[in-house]
Parts: structure tokens; sequence; C-alpha cells
């Protein structure tokens, strides 16, 4: 019944479903990687506070490399990506941009192909620049047969109105 | 109230009417047809000439012009309908009228039990945060599509400036 009343503004509809391009991904990276940069430094500020108020005389900043505070982004970013993908198919980042992870029939991304796709982006975030050829599709997503599709709806769905993903 | 007496009579007697031909009916039928099946189709008569024949030309003639006679009536619906209606709204306090015969409450509820209006909400309010956001959505699908059209022109110049190179090697 309600099928035939959609929230996605009427200029958007046409999108929804097809492979997402370079500058939307980028933007949704950006959103996702300062959102992580974020949570390491208010957890490093929360617990000088801590210390603090536990002794506020001999208060010493706690030491951290910065080996390991990049090293403990990256391990959020992987769980944080790994997690958003496996539950919703979207990180905060696809939420603002209006994009969803898919699974190449167009369903859920299983938790070992979304910590494999975390991984890999970790690892190697150029390969994104990859979907300017084409299919739209990262390395990423053309090694793991995923791909990022326009979806505003907050949930997902199994039927989609638009063609899903073109190739591979 | 006299006057309610009467009309009660009457519809008495229709209805006892009713009742007396209908038994008559049922009870002449299975003595009737045989009559009436040897009357339209009387044996040793030709069958152009039997009344049963007749009775069929005249059903298929008035059929066709059954429909012709309906799509008449239903242009001149088509014509004067709507202008009647028109004059008649122009009388008439349409809004007015619904307010006071219509329960537009419960028609409201219904229709919204039906649409699922909270489902929809739910999808509205968390898939399309805000105005700004669906700006800045709809501007990074047209800068997509500009990198891809841009890529699409790339590619085509330099599939142009690689072929006159290898068109001789093929051509050897």
């Amino acid at each position: 019944m309600t099928e035939g009343i959609s929230p996605v503004p009427r200029a958007a509809r046409p999108y929804q479903g097809e492979p997402a391009g370079l500058v939307s991904r980028f933007l949704a990276a950006t959103i996702d990687t300062v959102g992580v940069a974020v949570v390491v430094v208010a957890t490093y500020a929360g617990t000088s506070a801590v210390l603090y108020l536990a002794r506020p005389r001999d208060f010493q900043p706690p030491e951290v490399s910065f080996l390991a505070l990049t090293t403990a982004g990256l391990v959020l970013c992987v769980l944080y990506l790994t997690l958003a993908w496996t539950v919703t198919g979207k990180t905060y980042g696809d939420h603002v941009m209006g994009l969803r992870v898919v699974a190449p029939r167009g369903g859920r991304v299983r938790v070992v192909r979304s910590l494999v796709r975390a991984l890999l982006y970790v690892a190697f975030p150029i390969g994104l620049l990859w979907c300017v050829v084409g299919t739209r599709r990262s390395l990423q997503d053309a090694l793991l047969g995923t791909a990022v599709i326009y979806d505003w709806t907050a949930h997902h769905h199994t039927q989609r109105t638009g063609p899903l993903i073109h190739g591979g | 109230m006299e006057q309610q007496q009467a009309g009660d009579v009457f519809f008495g007697l229709v209805a006892a009417s009713r009742t007396v031909v209908v038994t008559m009916g049922s009870t002449l039928k299975p003595v009737a047809r045989p009559l009436v099946h040897v009357a339209l189709r009387p044996p040793l008569v030709p069958t152009r000439l039997q009344p049963g024949t007749w009775v069929r030309r005249a059903e298929v003639r008035g059929g066709a012009y059954r429909r012709e006679v309906l799509v008449e009536v239903e242009e001149l619906l088509d014509r004067l309908l709507p202008a009647v209606l028109a004059q008649l709204l122009r009388h008439v306090d349409l809004t007015e009228m619904v307010k006071q015969n219509v329960d537009v409450v419960t028609l409201a509820e219904d229709l919204i039990a039906e649409i699922d209006l909270p489902m929809i909400i739910r999808e509205s309010t968390g898939a399309v945060a805000s105005d700004a956001v669906v700006g800045v959505r709809m501007q990074s699908i047209s800068a997509d599509e500009a990198v891809g059209r841009a890529m699409g022109r790339l590619r085509s110049r330099f599939a142009r400036r690689t072929s006159p190179a290898t068109a001789p090697a093929g051509a050897t």
C-alpha cells in the first residue's frame, strides 16, 4: 500500500539504486574519517580528564605515540565500517550523502565481506579512485563484488526501482 | 399517518402478488418449457421459418441496437453532466454538505491507517533530514555525473589518439 508513496524527492528518484560516483563516495568517506578522528581525539581527551580528576596535583597528560594513536584510529575505523556496512549498509557518511553499500545481488553485505572490505579500504584507500573508470566501482568493490548505490531511504529494501549494479 | 398506512397496504399487496407469480412460475416451469420449445422449434418446419430463428434474429438486432443506444447515451451524458453539475455546484456549498453528512475524522483515521503514515514519516525523517542535506546530495550527484562525463571525454580522446598508431600495424 505504501510502495506508491516515496519519501525521496522527485528530482532524486531516478538516481535511486544507481551506482554512486566518486564525488559522493569521497565526501562520505571524508565524513567517516573525520568522525573516527574526532572519536580518537575525544577518547584521548576523556582519558586525560579522568586522570586529572583522579589525581589533579600530579597530573601528567598520558603520553601516546603518534603510531599508537594512528593504529588505534585505523582499528576503530575497521570496526566501525564493518559494523555499519553489516547492520545497515550505511556509515554515517553514507547516510549524510544518501548512499548504501550492497552485496553483489543487491542485498545486505555479510560480516566477513564487510570486514575484508573495511580492511582493504583502510589499507589502500586510494582504490576508491578506481570508481571513476566505467562502472563506478572502486578497486575494493571490483574485488569483492560489492557496489555503492544512491539510496536515500532509511531502510534497506530488497527490491529496488532503478537498475542496481552495472557489470563488475 | 394515514398516507403511510395506505402505502404499507399497497406494498403488502405488491409483495403478495409477487409471491403468487413466483410460485406459479416455479410450478408451471417444467410443463411450460417443452411447450415453448415446440412452439419455437416446431417439427417438420424448415429452420429459417421457425419462430425460434426469428426470435434469435430479433435478439441479435436488438443487441446491436442496444449497444448503439448506449454509445449515444454516454456521449449525451458526457456533454450534459459536466454542465449540469457545474450549475448544481454553483448553488450548493459542497464543503458544508460534506461536513454535515460525512464523518470526516473517521474517514481520515481510516485513510491514515491504510497508508501507514507513521512508516512514511519514519522513512522521511530518517532518510531526508533537511533541505540542506538534500541540496548537498543533489549537488554531489551532479558532480558525479560531471566527473563521469569528463572521464568519458578523456577516454574517447585517448582512444582517438591511439587509433592512428594502431591502424597501420593492424593493416600490415
